[in-house]
């Protein structure tokens, strides 16, 4: 045990006197008293403000030895700006017991403790002086401001979070009853405090539910719904509903669980969803009329073309056949000049059966299905070219091609394609002393189109537009024969393909044919 | 030459004019055999398959001409009913049409034609077409010997 410093060795007479008025307790017990007890104390002249007196947990408290305090006064412990104070406070008259209330000390390094005062009068050798006990609130003070805190931007959160905010008790009262659920639901804070949740924004067949889910959470701790995301069907207070996003929380108090609800008026959401899933079954109810439509066209137009096919060819034929029976069986009784129109009108037959056959071959390669495979167009130009040569064995038409030059489409369209375009080099350049057709592929921005190029009569571009439609002729037929039906063929194919075509040529320079094929095949 | 008059030929076509054409290319090409013509399906079945006191009423074509588009029953119907019938079973039949539809070229030989024959315009290159027909059906092809009808 420490000894009694010299200082308050000197005062034990008044310790003493004070004892004896009060009770037959020793004078050890109180000084042993005063020095142990766990809160610091301190005795202090009032005139001076000197400390007279400092326990051992006034020195720990503060890390002033008990040398320092003796030699210090109250100011000395206390922030500038409280000076004063004190004065003031130290000058008015006190009752012999006071809370002095709520000051701040600063201890020996310099930081800053929050304290609560408490002292009594006393009679230090005749002198005016004062016991005085600090309780250190610093920690308290901190928690209160932290909680204040707290409270504040709680509150700030429940008045303007966008989302309704509705706490309730066990008993199902509603307890907080933000803003935003002021508006969502059209009640007023005040009236719904205290008033049963259910009873006030769950639509009536839904009540029972709810009370049971609280009932069993309250005995059991179970619950489908804390914590989870939810849609439910909330009301109004002019009795409408609305589609609502909830999520539920619990907290443990001390009188019980209480619950929070995040709620969310979806309305607007909801609506988008189902007018965009409307708009998808409407698409999708589009689409299949569509296509029966689609079916039931490309049904009648495979009538059609049958019909064409057989049907106009046969009066053709009658014409050709008795036209020619005709020159055989009278050709003796006939002018030449007659017989000339016969010629005429025999020629006008055949060429009427190229245009039918090739509106036909038209017509089938747009309905025709896709078989896309791995194809050499040089093979295929190849077989095509020896067939050109064989059936005009006269002309001298040279051939430079790469090889092989792969594409990947229909086998049979694509040879479609080709026959038309090489046909049309080989007729194009029949009046070349030496034709060449080339073939190949080449890159052009980002594109590889294959080409097919003749040195032949070529065609003024300002008509290459019309080039691919049907029975669009750039020459007289008296100078290349055609029935015009040609490229619009080619064109089809290659769009069936998913590529494009397109032609360079000058007027007897010769044409080159550009053409893609993507591999993508769900064009029309 | 072998003989080839008793020999005739069973055309199936409804169009005038194509009967006259065909005859008429028949007739350039020396082909002299009788032909006889049906201008519908049941007609030509009539032809095929009708008896009269345990004999077939018509001799049997060496070769069937069957046009494919046809009144009443259409020209693969009247096949599917010559194929079905015990004596035509194996009747050669040339199917001679304006079609070159595809689906009709794969139907005709599925249901058992024996040739199909795409009729030009040009009536040159018909009796061309004509002329190598007879040559074929009536000349160098053998047929199956007909056996008598089976008992009704």
């Amino acid at each position: 045990m420490r000894k009694l410093s010299r200082a308050s060795q000197s005062k034990k007479k008044t310790f003493k006197s004070h004892q004896a008025q009060t009770s037959n307790v020793s004078f050890e017990t109180y000084q042993y008293l005063f020095e142990h007890h766990p809160a610091p104390m301190w005795v202090f002249d009032c005139e001076t403000l000197r400390f007279l007196l400092v326990n051992q947990a006034a020195i720990a408290a503060y890390g002033y030895s008990e040398e320092e305090f003796l030699s210090m006064t109250l100011q000395d412990i206390r922030p500038h700006n409280e000076h004063t104070a004190l004065e003031q406070y130290v000058k008015t008259p006190h009752s012999e017991f006071a809370r002095a209330g709520i000051w701040h000390h600063i201890v020996k390094d310099g930081h800053s403790i929050t304290v609560e005062i408490v002292s009594h009068a006393m009679d230090w050798s005749g002198q005016p002086a004062r016991l005085v006990m600090v309780l250190d609130i610093t920690e308290k003070e901190q928690t209160m401001r932290a909680l204040q805190e707290s409270e504040s931007s709680k509150s700030a959160l429940l008045e303007n979070a966008l989302d309704c905010i509705i706490s309730m008790n066990q008993s199902g009262q509603i307890t907080d009853f933000n803003p935003a659920a002021e508006t969502t639901f059209g009640w007023a804070r005040e009236f719904v405090l205290g008033k049963v949740v259910s009873e006030l924004i769950i639509p009536p067949e839904h009540r029972e539910a709810h009370q049971a889910g609280l009932k069993r959470y309250l005995e059991t701790g179970e619950s489908r719904l804390l914590g989870r995301r939810i849609e439910v069907e909330a009301l109004r207070m002019d009795g409408s509903r609305f589609p609502a996003e909830l999520t539920l929380y619990s907290a443990q108090n001390d009188n019980g669980p209480s619950f929070t609800a995040f709620l969310r008026d979806v309305s607007d959401r909801k609506r988008a969803e189902n007018a965009l899933s409307q708009l998808n079954r409407d698409l999708e109810q589009k689409v299949i009329d569509r296509t029966r439509q689609l079916h039931a066209l490309n049904h009648e137009l495979e009538g059609f073309s049958y019909s064409v096919s057989h049907d106009l060819r046969s009066p053709l034929r009658a014409v050709d056949g008795f036209s020619q029976a005709l020159v055989e069986d009278f050709g003796n009784e006939i002018s030449p000049e007659a017989r000339r129109y016969l010629d005429r009108i025999q020629a006008a037959t055949r060429r009427m059966g190229a245009l039918i056959d090739d509106l036909i071959a038209l017509a089938r390669v747009s309905r025709s299905g896709l078989n896309p495979e791995q194809i050499d167009l040089a093979e295929l130009t190849t077989e095509i070219i020896n067939e050109l040569r064989e059936r005009d064995p006269n002309r001298v038409v040279s051939l430079e091609m790469r090889q092989p030059l792969w594409a990947f489409g229909d086998r049979k369209l694509i040879r479609i394609a080709l026959v038309n375009l090489l046909q049309n080099a080989w007729k194009f350049s029949s009046k070349r002393k030496s034709a060449t057709i080339r073939v190949g592929q080449i890159e052009i921005e980002d594109e590889n189109p294959y080409f097919i190029q003749d040195n032949g009569a070529g065609f003024d571009m300002a008509y290459a537009d019309k080039l691919f439609n049907p029975f669009q002729r750039l020459h007289d037929s008296r100078e290349f024969e055609g029935t015009g039906i040609g490229l619009a063929t080619v064109q089809r194919i290659v769009t069936r393909h998913g590529g494009r075509i397109w032609v360079r040529a000058e007027p007897e320079k010769g044409a080159t044919f550009y053409f893609t094929l993507s591999g993508d095949m769900n064009h029309a | 030459m072998p003989d080839t008059h008793k020999k005739t030929i069973l055309l199936v076509e409804d169009n005038p004019d194509d009967v006259e054409l065909t005859l008429r290319a028949f007739r350039q090409n020396q082909i002299s055999n009788r032909i006889d013509v049906a201008v519908n399906g049941p007609d030509a079945l009539t032809f095929l398959h009708s008896q009269s006191s345990g004999t077939y009423s018509n001799p049997l074509p060496e070769v069937m001409l069957l046009d494919l588009k046809l009144p009443m029953m259409d020209g693969l119907e009247v096949l599917q009913a010559v194929r079905a019938h015990p004596r035509t079973r194996h009747l050669p039949v040339v199917i001679l049409t304006s079609s070159k539809e595809e689906k009709d070229l794969v139907s005709g030989y599925r249901l058992g034609a024996n040739s199909y024959v795409r009729k030009p315009v040009s009536f040159h290159e018909f009796t061309e077409a004509v002329r190598e027909l007879g040559l074929y059906w009536l000349l160098w092809n053998e047929i199956v010997q007909e056996e008598t009808p089976p008992p009704e």
